[in-house]
Parts: C-alpha cells; structure tokens; sequence
C-alpha cells in the first residue's frame, strides 16, 4: 500500500491497524509518489485530502493557472484551494501517468463528486473516518 | 417594582426548586417553592395572587413575610378606597405604594364597584363586580354584588342559573342596555379580531418567517448555528448515549452523575435555552416569539424540565416522557439542521435571472434606458449555489445595473444576454459560470485592467466581496457574438442534490 501524505499520521495508522495485511510504503508529494511507484508494485494508494503543511513547491495542479482559472487571479486563494484539494490532484497525476491502482480516501465527499471523481479516476474509495475495519475491508477488496 | 415580564430569577427558582425538592428538600423548601408560585402569580397580575399569598404557611419565614405584606398592603388598599369615595387627592399614589408591596384583597373590588357605580361610571362599576363575582362567588355578599350588578345592567345574567334558560327582562323605558350590549358586542369582536392579528403577527412558525424575510437568512443562520452548536450539540446531544441508557434503565452511577452536570449544574437549560430563543428572537426584529408560535420550538422548550428532572430522579414510569422529550429535542436538531442546509443554498435557473433582472429594470435609472435585446439562458436544469439568496441577488444585480448603465450611452441596437454553464474541476467539483454580456461601447479594454485584476472599479467591488465569501470570483472577457464584454461570475455547484450533466451549458 502506498500511503500519500503531508504528515506520517495515515502511515503510522496504517502500520498499527493494517501492517498485518498491507506493507506500508509512504510517499509526501506527487512526484515521490511517482518514484515509488516506478520502483515497487503496488496495489492499492491510500491518499489524504488536505496537504496543507507540504511546501509550495511540492503541490500539483499549478497555481498561476487555478487563480487564473477560478479565483480572479488571486494567488492565495488559488494556494489555498490546491492544499485543500492536494489529493485528489496527485491522483489525478498518479492517473496521467498511467497507475490505475485503486484509490481510497478517509474523507466524506458528497456523494455526486464522489460520481464525479469515479469518472474522472476511475476506482476511488472512501471512508468517512479512521476506522481500521472499514478500511480494510474497502482496501482489502482492491488486493 | 411588579412588571408585566416574568421575573428571569423567578424563573431559575421555578425550574431549579422543584428538582431540589426532588431530591429530598425539607418543608422549608416547599415553603420556598409555594412562595415563588405565588409570587410568580403576582408579578403575571394573577387574580388568584392574593389568596395563593394568604395560604403560605406563616410557620415559615416566607409565609410570615407574605402575611405581613398583605397586611402592609391591604392597609394601603383601603385607605386608598377611602380617599376615592371621599374624593381626596392621592389615589394613585397610595395605590401604587400598595402595589409595591402584595396583591390587593379581591374583596375590595365590591367597594370599588359601588363607588363607581354612585358616580355612574357603570361600564367600570360592571367590570368591577365582575371581578369581585370571580373571586369572591361563594362570600356572603356575592348574592348582594349579583343583585345589584343585575340592576346595574337591567337583565339577570349574572345570577347563577344557566344562561340559556335567562328571559331577561327588557324595559322598555331603560333602552340603554342594549347600547351597551352592542358595545360589548363591538368589543368582543374587536377583541377577537386583535387577537387573530396578534397571534398572525407574532405566533409564526420559522419556517415561515424564514420564506417571507430573505434578508434575514444569515442573521438567522448564524443564531440558528450558536443554538445547534452550543446547546442541542453540547449540553444535549453530548448527553444522548448516558440519557439512552437512563431510559433502558440501565444507566451507571457515572452516567447518571454525568447528566445531571448536563442538565442540572451551571446554566440552567432553560435558561440557557431562554438566551439562545432571545438571541434568535432578536435576530426575527422583537417581532415574533418562537417559542409559543412555532410548535416545534414550542415542544423543545417543554421538553428541557422533563431531562433536567429525569436526570436529578429518574422513575420507571417517566422513562416514557423522557424520550419523548429526547425525540422532540432531537427532531428540532435535526430540522434545524435542515432548515439551516436551505438558507444558504440558491438554485440558479432561468426565473433566478428574470427576477433579478426584472426587478434592475424596475429601477428607476435602468429603467429608463431602452434595450434591444435582452437574452436569458441557456441555464443548465437543477444547478444550484451554496451562496444565500439575497447575496446571490445582490451580486447578479449589481451585473445587470452596470451592464445596462454602461448601454445607456452606447449606440444601438443594445444588447444584453446572461447564461450558466457548469463546468467540472479536476477536484471532481464543479464550477458554476454566470456570464452577463453586453453590446456597450466600453469594452473590457476601456474597463481597464484594475477591474479585470482586481474587479473593484466600475461598482463592483460589492460584487466581489460578496463573492469572496463563497470563494466566488469575478471576471471580465471579451463578449464574442457581437458582445462587447462579458462579466463572468464564478461559483462552487452544490452538491447536495442536482442531477445536471457537467458541460450543459450555454
């Protein structure tokens, strides 16, 4: 499993609750994400939502053409936007470069951009919160 | 000093000293908790007030104080019926003092009566022994009062037979009687009439009010979120797995200790509740008082005893009015949560735009100007914002006032069009895109690029702080189609229910 995150939470929690199923392989950007998965075989991404600690740099989506695009030009708004949404953005990257790993997230999305998010992805899951059963068993499918 | 209100710590006593008697409170406390009603009965100008003091047991401090205000205020009393019947000055002033002191012996109210009725103030004589009759019916000068009430108005209504087997007698060389009748007649519909109106006015359901007063949504949205948050969330709902086990019977001693510092310690629930209703109150302008006119309100507010009294002595044979009284605190919750979803949530449609635009043509500026052209839509069906309606309004008014302004001094034909496109992220959210052309001569150039960058200029910095807030943008493009520019308005779809095909469009 490759656990994407700006922090070591989702890793730790996946090495206590789930390290007798899975092995644990964390990544914190897009692109060593892509390092990873160019060197190991994996089956299945466990990605978080929100990146808001990673730095500037590191974020995908481009943010000169998201203020552009959505926010008036206003940078900070489109920063903001890309951490909140970093996820699914280096899913969207992961997609592009040819992993179609099924993906999970703990988080809640509404259940027409959850839709959205299947036709753009393709296999996306999630959990509402941390629980290690469900977890294992959205993610255990996917082995 | 008496008021009409009902005394906030009165109140607290109400709720906090039956629950102490409750739990093992010893005479003197009844006698404390008999004291509160009676004053309670007082201060709401109860008829009953006087005799609830004269039976508090002057055993105890409170009913020894009771019968020495009585006493002090009954001397008052009538030395004020005596300086009316002698005609003196200081009538008011001495009733006044009484006032300030306890309730006024209903027996008085004959010796009120007659003097009234010896000055041939007989509507206030008649209201007089109306209320001696309804407090004193059984003393021995009640048949007296009846008698001389009955000549006061020539017809024996107020004996005690049933009414309907009354032949009054009508004299013919006393017709005004029927004056009278009329007047009483007059007034009880007027009665009816302000109560009807009264009760119109101010018993409304929110929900009501909420579909009548738009620009009220945030401001009762925000008071709606303090009352969910900090009291149906916190002091209730926090309390809900301990309350379910209380009513399966098989709360623990920590469980039960855990709700009775929910309901019983610190604020008291109801007067926290009473803050939260105030604040919401306020918020509707004074007008309406939710918590007798909207029945769901109206169940909660009776619920909050039934918790804080199961909580200080729970008995199997309550078990049943405590989860009714759960179920209504949680289905307010829950409908206010729902209630809440709706405010700020707009659909975008085609009677959106006509509205809006209607109601810029109604002006008295924009009206004047002619235009050629005005195109609504395509609009994509079920789209809709999380933004409020008023700001969602405001912003799209603004548009249309300064696209029709900026025709005025173009050459014709004028042209105006507003469509919606949805448009989806690679978030997987979608974006909903208002656009408003027009064919007037200041293009975007002549616009400038201050308002393309930062959208401020030409009146619609309004627009864009209004937009901030939903993390809305605005933009300004060339037209295209003969359109000299376009005003795009940016905004997150709503997710909570549309079944549009992302990329319908205009």
């Amino acid at each position: 499993m490759l656990v994407i995150e700006d922090g070591t939470e989702y890793a730790e929690f996946a090495r206590l609750f789930l390290g007798a199923d899975f092995q644990i392989v964390a990544a914190q950007s897009a692109e060593e994400s892509l390092r990873v998965l160019a060197e190991q075989s994996i089956d299945v991404l466990l990605i978080d939502l929100r990146f808001d600690r990673a730095k500037n740099e590191t974020l995908v989506g481009g943010i000169e053409e998201t203020a552009q695009r959505l926010f008036a030009g206003d940078r900070v708004r489109a920063l903001r936007h890309l951490q909140d949404q970093q996820g699914v953005l280096i899913l969207a990257e992961l997609r592009k470069a040819g992993h179609h790993q099924p993906a999970a997230f703990v988080y809640q999305f509404p259940p027409r951009r959850l839709e959205n998010l299947r036709k753009l992805y393709g296999d996306v899951r999630t959990v509402p919160n941390f629980d290690a059963t469900a977890l294992r068993w959205v993610l255990g499918e996917a082995k | 000093m008496v008021s009409g209100r009902t005394n906030p710590l009165s109140l607290l006593a109400c709720l906090c000293l039956p629950l102490l008697a409750g739990c093992g409170g010893s005479a003197a406390l009844q006698d404390e908790l008999a004291w509160r009603e009676a004053e309670g009965l007082w201060q709401r100008w109860e008829p009953t007030a006087y005799d609830a003091w004269r039976q508090l047991d002057p055993k105890y401090p409170r009913g020894r104080e009771a019968k020495a205000r009585l006493e002090k205020a009954d001397a008052l009393y009538r030395r004020a019926v005596e300086l009316l019947r002698t005609d003196q000055p200081g009538v008011s002033e001495t009733v006044d003092e009484a006032k300030a002191v306890a309730p006024m012996d209903p027996a008085l109210y004959l010796s009120l009566a007659r003097i009234a009725r010896d000055r041939g103030k007989e509507l206030r004589a008649g209201d007089f022994y109306v209320k001696y009759l309804a407090q004193r019916s059984t003393s021995p000068a009640a048949a007296a009062a009846r008698g001389e009430l009955n000549a006061l108005i020539g017809e024996r209504i107020f004996n005690e037979d049933p009414p309907e087997i009354i032949t009054p007698p009508v004299k013919p060389d006393r017709p005004w009687p029927v004056g009278y009748l009329a007047i009483a007649a007059g007034l009880l519909g007027g009665g009816i009439a302000f109560f009807i109106w009264y009760r119109r006015r101010h018993f409304r359901p929110l929900r009501e009010i909420v579909v009548e007063r738009p620009e009220l949504h945030q401001t009762i949205a925000y008071q709606i979120g303090c009352l969910r948050h900090e009291f149906l969330k916190h002091r209730i709902g926090a309390a809900g797995d301990a309350l379910q086990a209380l009513i399966r019977g098989q709360a623990s001693p920590e469980q039960r200790r855990f709700l009775e510092e929910r309901f019983c310690k610190g604020e008291p629930l109801l007067a926290a509740w009473r803050a939260h209703m105030g604040g919401l109150q306020r918020s509707l302008g004074l007008r309406f008082t939710l918590a007798q006119g909207d029945p769901l309100f109206r169940a909660a507010q009776r619920a909050l005893p039934v918790l804080a009294r199961a909580a200080t002595r729970a008995s199997p044979a309550a078990t049943k009015r405590v989860e009714l009284a759960w179920e209504q605190l949680e289905r307010l919750d829950r409908e206010l949560a729902s209630l809440l979803a709706r405010l700020a949530f707009c659909p975008v449609d085609e009677a959106l735009l006509h509205e809006v635009l209607q109601s810029t043509r109604s002006e008295w500026a924009s009206g004047k100007i002619e235009l050629d052209e005005v195109v609504v839509g395509p609009v994509p069906v079920g789209v809709a914002v999380d933004v409020y309606g008023t700001d969602l309004r405001i912003v799209l008014k603004n548009i249309f006032r300064n696209a029709i302004a900026a025709l005025g001094d173009s050459p014709r034909p004028r042209r105006l069009a507003v469509d919606v496109l949805v448009e989806l992220e690679p978030t997987g959210q979608e974006v909903v895109r208002i656009r408003v052309r027009d064919s007037s001569r200041h293009g975007v150039e002549a616009m400038g690029a201050a308002t393309e960058v930062a959208g401020v200029e030409h009146g619609l910095g309004i627009v864009r702080t209004a937009l901030l807030r939903y993390d809305g943008s605005l933009q300004l493009g060339p037209g295209g189609d003969g359109y000299a520019k376009a005003v795009i308005v940016r905004l997150f779809r709503s997710l909570s229910g549309s079944d549009t095909k992302v990329g319908e469009a205009a």
